[in-house]
């Protein structure tokens, strides 16, 4: 009796999907076969040649259980760090950091792992996932878009060309992710994503942005968010009882110094934070605390409470000359 | 700079250039604490002969102090404006 037609609703029913989950790695755009990828459990790396593509890139990945990984287009894999033998279109990623020599003589291809949710290392905590060698592929900024579950690894420091970006909101298994001196990353989220993160470095990277509370990540060694404005971390390096390394120069997180402490790592090797949250109290405190802790320092032996901390009060001086003859270099703002 | 102390004191006030780092060097050459204070911003640290300090103020300081053993007769400070990346 009624048509939709005439209630002028027609506008509104949903026309036909043509949605073909089919990847289409020539044609479809890296969003799109993102989604499709997602939907097959996959997971993409889109690679691009750089140079005249005769070079060779060692990529390392690492799985919780064998799965194949395969590569489109003109890419091929070899078993040769030359590039000379074995080439294929596919390979296995095992338990083991797998390493994988890939060649991309021009345009661009993907890696596809076959299994998304086993993948554990894009990298390892002391080996880049690629390689970057002259004339050779590079990550062509990997979206870290759905969900991984398995990954703990990122590690991507020193490069100049490859980049991820993407959020680690996706990887809630991270325990380390160190982008190291890599300019060109631009990750996003929140390390109260990360409860298992024990390693992040974003030193000199400009264009990540992450935030969330170190007070999340229990395990945490080692902070460093250096050279990077963009960053909002905030927590109490009170609670941070295994970390020795906190260092936020050049970053204005409100980290504070709340809950006091004696037992501090075996070693100290730098605190370095410019935090307004920082009260006078909070920083004669830390200073107090790591001096009567008896913590030794190592490596870079700073601690440095400069910037936008509060300045240091009398309170503080025997126990910073103290510090200074245990071989600490303090910085502070002066009272 | 060259800067000769004065019972292990001495006070520069002239506008001193961004830096990125600065080397101390000392004479005698006798282990001792150091603080030198770029106008609201102390450091201070243990010397023997030399030390690299990396200490980013991000401008201008115009006013330099140094407290130190009465020992010390003179402090050399070289200012360097390179970029550093640290912890790689």
């Amino acid at each position: 009796m009624y048509e939709l037609g005439h209630l002028g609703l027609y506008k509104n029913v949903p026309k036909k999907s043509m949605f073909n989950p089919t990847p289409n790695y020539e044609r479809d755009s890296y969003t799109l076969l993102q989604y499709k990828s997602h939907l097959r459990n996959e997971f993409l790396i889109p690679l691009k040649a750089d140079g005249d593509g005769t070079g060779v890139a060692t990529i390392r990945l690492q799985s919780t259980e064998d799965q194949t990984i395969n590569i489109t287009g003109a890419g091929r894999f070899y078993t040769d760090a030359q590039g000379t033998t074995g080439e294929s279109t596919s390979a296995v990623v095992g338990t083991d950091l797998t390493t994988l020599y890939v060649k991309l003589s021009a345009g661009s291809c993907y890696l596809v792992l076959t299994k998304a949710d086993k993948l554990s290392g894009l990298g390892s905590p002391s080996t880049n996932v690629i390689t970057e060698a002259t004339n050779a592929p590079i990550i062509n900024g990997c979206k870290l878009g759905y969900k991984l579950h398995s990954v703990i690894n990122i590690r991507l420091a020193v490069n100049s060309k490859s980049f991820f970006t993407g959020s680690i909101d996706n990887c809630h298994n991270l325990g380390v992710l160190n982008i190291s001196g890599n300019r060109l990353c631009a990750i996003t989220g929140s390390i109260d994503s990360c409860l298992g993160l024990t390693y992040f470095t974003i030193n000199s990277n400009p264009l990540c942005a992450i935030t969330g509370s170190i007070d999340s990540c229990l395990g945490l060694t080692y902070f460093d968010t250096s050279g990077n404005t963009l960053s909002n971390n905030s927590g109490d390096i009170g609670k941070a009882i295994f970390c020795n390394y906190i260092a936020c120069n050049g970053n204005t997180s409100p980290l504070t110094y709340v809950t006091r402490r004696s037992n501090w790592t075996s070693t100290l090797r730098r605190i370095h934070i410019s935090s307004a949250s920082m009260t006078t109290e909070m920083v004669d405190n830390l200073f107090i605390d790591i001096d009567a802790s008896g913590v030794l320092p190592s490596n870079e032996k700073l601690i440095n409470v400069n910037g936008l901390c509060a300045p240091v009060s009398s309170a503080s001086a025997e126990a910073r000359a103290s510090l200074v003859s245990k071989g600490f270099t303090l910085v502070y703002n002066n009272e | 700079m060259k800067i000769q102390l004065k019972d292990g004191k001495a006070t520069i006030n002239e506008p001193i250039a961004p830096f990125k780092y600065f080397v101390v060097t000392i004479e005698p050459a006798i282990e001792t604490p150091i603080t030198i204070c770029f106008g609201g911003t102390s450091c201070s640290f243990l010397i023997k002969d030399s030390v690299q300090i990396d200490l980013d103020l991000g401008s201008q300081v115009d006013s330099l102090s140094i407290n130190t053993d009465k020992l010390i007769k003179e402090v050399t400070i070289d200012f360097f404006e390179n970029e550093f990346i640290e912890g790689l």
